[in-house]
């Protein structure tokens, strides 16, 4: 083994999905951005996850329940989801009902080959709202890291 | 460098000062009370069940504007006002007043109970430098107080904007506050977008009327230009 590569170790901590979430209020409305590298490929198989232990019959946990539902695919969806919903305005449409009638961070606009997932709710939200929103996305973002560490899915 | 501002958007004052509303994108007004003849400029009467105590023979209800420029409200006051030989109105008359603005961050800045109370102050204040007299619709309104025709059901005071601009629907008793959040209300309308504030009476005067409208918008423009849209919230996580 060189030098080089004996400098490199393999911190755990390298492997972290680090995610950025912004929360603006806009011309438009409210304008949520995720920054993240990984966290796709993570809700993408913690997705897989859920539906191999449900064919399993293996018992499900609660956190494991409510993170699915966050994330809420549908089949269709999933493989929509590939392709770049984003930019689909029928979707996008979908998408905004599901965040305001559900008035949870609905996960789903996270599911994006993009990088940077952007997403604008068209309505009026006020700041106990907003603080609401940051405080499940913290929460949820604290289950899929729980989630991820049992089942090791990015290792 | 030139500013450009809509001509739509310019009001000039009685003391021929000229106020740049540029925050603002329409405006809406109701007039309640007793109609001797029907106003016919850009707004449509209909029946008011709060409006009531009426001797004389007329139309009881509200004259409602379209969505009028800020630049048309003098005009509207003049034309339409239930004053003199047009109408009269009495203390169970309200004189609200519907305001849309240009940007959706702008409206959420409105939408905290510390706008409510700048609103209120700025309101309180308004009364005063127009010595407005005690015991009058204007006071008994602010103050909650149940005057002759006056049922202060309809106008109570209190910060409800997070649970008014949830309903999509106008008949919810969550509307009858000062200030109504009525950005999702579907009436008459694919979606509103207006903030309502129900606080303002009928007055005698046509041109204290003309003065309380513009007053809002002032408070509005102004609130708007020193509350700037917060910065973006950062949260960053990893897991």
């Amino acid at each position: 083994m060189s030098i080089q590569e004996q400098q490199i170790p393999k911190f755990k901590r390298q492997s972290a999905i680090k995610i950025e979430l912004g929360i603006a209020k806009s011309d438009e409305g409210l304008r949520l951005t995720v920054k993240s590298d990984k966290l796709t490929k993570l809700a993408v198989k913690l997705v897989d996850k859920y539906m191999l232990e449900s064919d399993e019959g293996n018992r499900i946990s609660s956190a494991f329940h409510e993170v699915r539902k966050a994330l809420s695919f549908t089949n269709e969806s999933y493989y929509v989801d590939h392709s770049g919903y984003l930019t689909d305005s029928s979707n996008h449409e979908k998408i905004n009902k599901l965040i305001t009638t559900k008035k949870i961070p609905n996960m789903r606009f996270l599911v994006t080959e993009n990088q940077i997932a952007e997403i604008i709710i068209d309505d009026v939200f006020g700041d106990p709202e907003i603080q609401e929103w940051i405080r499940l996305f913290s929460k949820f973002v604290g289950m899929m890291k729980k989630l991820n560490k049992g089942f090791g899915l990015l290792e | 460098m030139t500013l450009h501002i809509e001509q739509t958007k310019q009001i000039v004052l009685s003391n021929g000062q000229i106020f740049n509303c540029s925050k603002i994108d329409r405006i809406g007004i109701e007039f309640e009370g007793l109609f001797f003849e029907v106003p016919n400029f850009k707004g449509s009467f209909k029946g008011d069940g709060s409006v009531c105590g009426f001797s004389q023979r007329g139309s009881e209800g509200e004259f409602v504007s379209e969505a009028i420029q800020p630049n048309e409200v003098s005009e509207f006051v003049q034309k339409t006002h239930p004053s003199g030989t047009r109408g009269t109105s009495n203390a169970s008359c309200g004189g609200h007043v519907h305001i849309s603005v240009l940007s959706r961050a702008d409206y959420m800045t409105l939408m905290t109970e510390k706008f409510y109370d700048h609103f209120m102050k700025k309101w309180n204040e308004f009364g005063h430098n127009n010595e407005v007299n005690e015991g009058t619709a204007f006071w008994n309104r602010i103050n909650a107080r149940s005057v002759g025709d006056y049922n202060p059901r309809f106008c109570k005071s209190g910060f409800r904007g997070i649970e008014q601009s949830k309903s999509k629907y106008y008949y919810v008793e969550d509307r009858y506050h000062f200030i109504n959040y009525c950005f999702n209300v579907e009436h008459d309308s694919p979606r509103k977008c207006t903030l309502e504030f129900r606080v303002p009476p009928m007055f005698r005067s046509k041109s204290l009327q003309t003065k309380a409208i513009l007053e809002i918008m002032k408070i509005v423009q102004e609130y708007l230009e020193a509350n700037p849209p917060q910065k973006p919230i950062t949260l960053r996580l990893s897991i």
